[in-house]
């Protein structure tokens, strides 16, 4: 589903991310942990073609993001680590201008109403987003993400900002995705999470990937704070 | 004490950031900001020192050779006033009632009434900024024509140190008012504008009509005394600075710090309340609706109506010139007969009438630019035109559409009233309206280029992107030099061959660079726009 060869990205002299190699097959869940600024969140921008990168290569679902990323965006979707949507919108026009880009048809009336139901902001989806409290633009992220019914769903922190009934329902999504044959890549800092989420896991470190693999592979019968706490040093 | 210096500090802060932007550098751009920045208030200033220079020269020699100096005092007061009163009344409403550091403040070991006297120290010091440009312009115009006592002098310096307080707690109160009105209103920034604009229109037509005033005001000078008279405070300036009175002086400085001090211990007493509270529009609940399903460009282009119509700041700086081309065609079809004089024997030959009008609706079109920001504005929200399965060029496409479409409407509606107005030939009518309009896709096409350059994209207020921009500043000055060069184009041009032929040339000319600049921006340009 999403291939990560010799991935290299550098911010002038620095590499963000050295040589990096991922695999994440459908059906899994792929946690990705690092400390601040060890290079997640530029990993997965260079997957999602929103950053460039320097050498390696990333296939989205057999697709080169580098060189057909028109095609790649469309099987994939995105949640940044920080909603910052369009706040001169509405939520439901927001929806439809997320749904128009990606060419949702008719089909969206009823994903939208699902979806909002299930987080619970269907009442709100008429207030503009500048309204909005940080955890209704997340969840909103979130159902524009699933509005198009993405094969790859990549996300920077998804549970920040959100409460725990919603916290539980992105996770309950997560599993039906990729019980569905969709795959999930996503960073985190709360490692309990990864730890009960994830089927796979992978830690980087100053851009280099220190271990991946699946939970037991990675943590064996230690917890994974042990183990992260362990290589960070 | 250091509290309330750190606050104002800040607050100075901001005041620097909001106009000159934030970022910091090294290479000396921060200093010729800086000094664009004094030189073009210098310039304002100045420009409306001598408006006031004049009016006041007037009133002076007439009042005080009807023995009325008061008169002229009393009616410094108000002018100042008005004019503080007019610059300051949405800040006093957005620094008072609506900053957005207010949760942050009040976190902090500071004294809310700390906080209120940093917000009102900016406010007065606008005011006082203000109030230094008409209080010079009058005490110079007075002294020019008058007779000037030490006692007299001192007076009206306290008169002009005290004003910009009364004319802050008079803002203060408005600001209040306004605020009010509009915290429960949905569309707050459609209404901001038309506030900002009736604003605005009221102040044309004040200073347009000024100097006809202030003649009428002089010829009845007694009159105006009379009317003056039972307004104690205006008769006691009046007295205090014209006549030396002390007296006078002290029941007027009383008169214009009581307000001051009273909306000061209102202020500070309701601060906590009035930061606090929130105010909300009723909640519009969603109804479902059958899915209005458009095309990928549709969307963008609404996206872009949207980002413009909510935005008061956008609307004003950017979109106010399709306004001034809409107004002006309808200046030149009921002025007509007053423009053909200066053609008709007049400045140039009539031949010129129809070019010059034509180059006149270009440079209008170059005071709008929705484009120029357009690229800035998409800000921390960028990434979802990245991540978004989009041909670069295609939300650069829909930000070129959107601007020509407002600058377009506005142009195709001066051209048909410049057009009737001069009673235009069908050849002229098709100049009339392709050339401008060749002129708005320019102009769309050069904010974009200029943004793509120079973009702000980690603005923390709006305006900061919409007034500060490199690329604002470029492509507005940029077109307007543009018309120049289209001007002496026609004009060498038209020495050999009609007028109408000589615009062709700048048609092909203008034509053949919005083409090449298009190419521009979807190659170069839209690989820029997946780099930012």
């Amino acid at each position: 589903m999403l291939r990560i060869e010799h991935l290299t990205k550098r911010y002038g002299d620095v590499a963000a991310v050295d040589d990096l190699n991922l695999h994440i097959a459908p059906g899994e869940i792929y946690g990705f942990i690092g400390h601040n600024g060890a290079g997640k969140t530029t990993t997965i921008k260079s997957c999602c073609g929103i950053l460039g990168f320097d050498e390696g290569k990333i296939t989205v679902c057999g697709t080169d993001i580098a060189k057909n990323p028109m095609e790649a965006k469309r099987k994939l979707a995105y949640i940044p680590d920080n909603p910052d949507l369009y706040e001169f919108l509405s939520g439901i026009r927001y929806l439809n201008f997320v749904a128009d880009i990606y060419g949702v048809g008719e089909a969206r009336v009823e994903r939208i109403h699902t979806l909002a139901e299930r987080f619970g902001i269907y009442q709100d989806l008429a207030q503009p987003i500048s309204a909005y409290s940080h955890g209704m633009k997340q969840k909103l992220a979130v159902i524009a993400a699933w509005l198009h019914e993405p094969q790859l769903i990549m996300m920077d922190e998804p549970f920040v900002g959100l409460d725990p009934a919603s916290a539980h329902d992105l996770k309950v999504m997560m599993r039906e995705h990729c019980d569905r044959g969709g795959a999930i890549f996503f960073s985190t800092h709360v490692l309990e999470v990864a730890e009960k989420l994830c089927d796979k896991v992978a830690i980087i470190k100053q851009g280099k990937l220190v271990v991946s693999g699946t939970m037991e592979e990675v943590k064996g019968n230690a917890s994974l704070e042990d183990v992260f706490l362990e290589l960070e040093k | 004490m250091s509290a309330l210096k750190a606050l104002m500090r800040v607050r100075l802060a901001s005041f620097r950031q909001m106009y000159l932007g934030k970022n910091k550098t090294k290479d000396g751009k921060e200093n010729r900001k800086t000094v664009i920045f004094i030189v073009l208030i210098a310039y304002v200033a100045i420009s409306f020192g001598f408006i006031f220079f004049g009016n006041f020269l007037m009133m002076s020699e007439a009042f005080n050779a009807q023995g009325i100096g008061w008169v002229y005092f009393a009616m410094y007061a108000l002018i100042d006033f008005a004019v503080m009163f007019v610059g300051t009344v949405f800040t006093a409403k957005a620094q008072l009632y609506e900053a957005k550091d207010n949760d942050l403040l009040l976190s902090m070991p500071l004294r809310p009434r700390d906080i209120l006297i940093s917000r009102l120290f900016m406010l007065w010091v606008m005011d006082s900024f203000i109030s230094f440009i008409v209080s010079a312009a009058a005490g110079v115009s007075w002294a020019i024509k008058c007779p000037v006592t030490p006692m007299t002098v001192i007076a009206f310096l306290l008169i002009a140190l005290v004003l910009p307080f009364f004319a802050v707690a008079i803002s203060a109160l408005f600001g209040f008012l306004i605020s009010l009105a509009t915290r429960r209103v949905r569309n707050k920034s459609l209404l901001t504008t038309v506030f900002s604009l009736l604003f605005l229109a009221a102040y044309m037509v004040v200073i347009n009509r000024s100097t006809t005033w202030i003649e009428q005001l002089t010829r009845i000078g007694d009159v105006v005394a009379k009317n003056l008279r039972p307004i104690f405070v205006l008769r006691w300036i009046g007295a205090a600075v014209a006549e030396g009175d002390p007296v006078c002086l002290l029941l007027a400085l009383v008169c214009l710090l009581l307000p001051f001090a009273l909306a000061f211990v209102i202020l500070s007493a309701t601060f906590i309340k009035n930061v606090t509270t929130v105010h909300t529009a009723a909640k519009k609940e969603y109804k479902e609706e059958n899915a209005a399903v458009g095309k990928t460009s549709a969307a963008l282009f609404r996206k872009e109506a949207s980002r413009f119509l909510s935005s008061s700041g956008y609307m004003l700086n950017a979109g106010f010139g399709a306004l001034m081309e809409v107004a002006a065609g309808v200046l030149v079809l009921i002025k007509m007969p007053a423009i053909e004089l200066y053609f008709n024997g007049g400045i140039l030959p009539a031949r010129y009438l129809f070019p010059v009008m034509v180059t006149g609706l270009c440079l209008l079109a170059a005071m709008t630019d929705i484009s120029a920001p357009s690229v800035s504005l998409e800000g921390k929200s960028l990434w979802i035109l990245q991540a978004a399965p989009l041909d670069p060029a295609a939300p650069l496409r829909a930000k070129l559409q959107f601007h020509c479409a407002v600058s377009g409407a506005a142009t195709v509606i001066a051209a048909v009233l410049v057009c009737v107005a001069v009673k235009a030939s069908p050849i002229q009518w098709v100049v009339a309206l392709i050339l401008p309009l060749l002129f708005v896709v320019f102009e769309g096409l050069l904010g974009l280029l200029c943004n793509l350059k120079y973009p702000i994209l980690d603005w923390e207020n709006e305006n900061q992107a919409i007034k500060t921009g490199m690329a604002v500043f470029i492509s507005m000055f940029g077109a307007m030099g543009a018309t120049v060069l289209l001007t002496g184009l026609w004009y060498g041009l038209s020495q050999f061959m009609p007028t109408e032929l000589a615009l062709g040339a700048d048609i092909l000319l203008l034509g053949a660079l919005d083409a090449l600049m298009y190419r521009y921006l979807v190659t170069k340009g839209a690989a820029r726009f997946s780099e930012l």
